[in-house]
């Protein structure tokens, strides 16, 4: 990516039917999923019978209700990632039904002033496009203005599964203070028809092993894509 | 574009089954919420519950601070400049060799090798290496929130699932067909 970034993500979250109250971190440990330095170091922020929530550091957050599991990074190697979820519900949780899939992959990054992030705005969704209102949206109050807030482009019909869409959204960042900041959020999605996943998270788990590296370099790739408007504006 | 402080909810009126990108926070907030009507609905009938609380604590004092609704903020970011992914070849007192295939090149063929200290790697990796062991090497630059940068080196050895039986079975007749085809029979 040709800026770097101020924050960087990657997530996998799998929709299906989850026992929330088992994701506790000595359980990781004790089914070899995490080393027993991981334990040491986590820290649990609920974990109840419908939900779980735990974190170690920055390399590791697991979010578990009955019909989402999400891991999430943000240090790489972000393969580490993949190789936990891919070894939780291939190895030891293999009989969960998983039938939807999504990698996603979240940047933060500066194009360095307010001016040149509200131009790329602009060229995301031009205001013109809102007639009469355009002109209301521009004029705001004292330094304050309206302008495009949340964009989301879709793309189909991809060769590399059955069923599938990958999403981008772009919004301004609120982690980045002086009004520079965008986040480009990529979610690449892929669904087995439901009664496949009866057979459990095999099919899921094939697809999150044979194509998380490839989805990242997709995902980074059209991040840069939105960085390169900074150069255009 | 502007900042917005008002989208949560959105989410919502779209079936949120359908949906496996980050507005993970979002659902927590929704279940939390749930939690603690729960909760305090059960708190109004104490008495009358046979279970082992015995703290009237309010809900705000057990989900204190733990409603993550804003982004996770870090000190520090890391880039990538680039990714190997190795297997090791030999280990001695100190070091171990590995041969190396580029990821950031998306190479599939190990085309380098290369020797590391066996203290470069994190403690628990220490314990478990071994020849044939894969791992992923990264070098790249760590910046902090005030702008200091440095280049960092991280080792992290993979942790993939042990192979089934039916999969050594798979493998070996795949292997047993292409020796076949190879040899013209």
């Amino acid at each position: 990516m040709r800026i770097e970034p101020e924050n960087n993500s990657v997530s996998i979250v799998l929709l299906g039917s989850f026992n929330a109250a088992i994701f506790h971190p000595a359980w990781f440990v004790a089914n070899n999923l995490l080393s027993k330095n991981n334990l040491e170091s986590s820290e649990v922020e609920i974990i109840l019978k419908e939900i779980a929530v735990f974190k170690i550091g920055d390399w590791l957050r697991i979010q578990v209700v009955p019909d989402r599991f999400i891991a999430e990074t943000l240090e790489p190697p972000f393969v580490r990632l993949s190789d936990l979820v891919y070894k939780t519900f291939r190895e030891v949780l293999n009989h969960t039904p998983i039938f939807k899939l999504g990698i996603n992959r979240k940047v933060h990054f500066t194009v360095g002033d307010e001016e040149t992030r509200n131009k790329i705005g602009k060229m995301l969704a031009p205001q013109e496009a809102w007639g009469e209102w355009a002109d209301f949206i521009a004029r705001g109050k004292d330094e304050k203005h309206g302008g495009m807030i949340s964009i989301v482009m879709q793309q189909v019909g991809i060769d590399d599964r059955e069923i599938g869409h990958i999403q981008a959204k772009v919004q301004p960042s609120p982690l980045i203070k002086n009004g520079s900041g965008i986040i480009v959020e990529v979610n690449d999605h892929y669904e087995i028809p439901k009664d496949d996943a009866l057979d459990g998270a095999i099919r899921i788990t094939d697809i999150l092993s044979k194509q998380f590296e490839d989805s990242i370099r997709r995902s980074e790739w059209i991040i840069d894509q939105v960085m390169a408007l900074k150069e255009k504006v | 574009m502007i900042d917005q402080t008002a989208a949560i909810g959105m989410y919502f009126d779209k079936e949120a089954n359908d949906i496996t990108d980050n507005i993970e926070d979002l659902v927590f907030k929704s279940l939390y919420q749930g939690i603690a009507n729960d909760y305090s609905a059960r708190q109004k009938h104490l008495l009358n519950l046979d279970d082992t609380i015995s703290d009237r604590a309010d809900i705000k004092d057990i989900f204190k601070d733990k409603l993550p609704l804003q982004p996770r903020e870090v000190h520090y970011s890391i880039s990538v400049l680039q990714e190997w992914e190795g297997y090791v070849v030999s280990i001695s007192n100190e070091t171990f060799t590995a041969r190396l295939v580029d990821v950031t090149k998306n190479c599939t063929i190990e085309d380098e090798e290369a020797d590391f200290h066996l203290d470069d790697l994190e403690d628990t990796d220490r314990s478990r290496i071994c020849p044939g062991s894969i791992f992923r090497w990264i070098i790249g630059y760590r910046r902090s929130l005030g702008g200091t940068k440095d280049r960092i080196s991280r080792i992290v050895l993979r942790n993939l699932p042990s192979w089934t039986k039916k999969e050594l079975g798979k493998n070996q007749r795949d292997a047993a067909e292409w020796a076949s085809k190879l040899n013209g029979k």
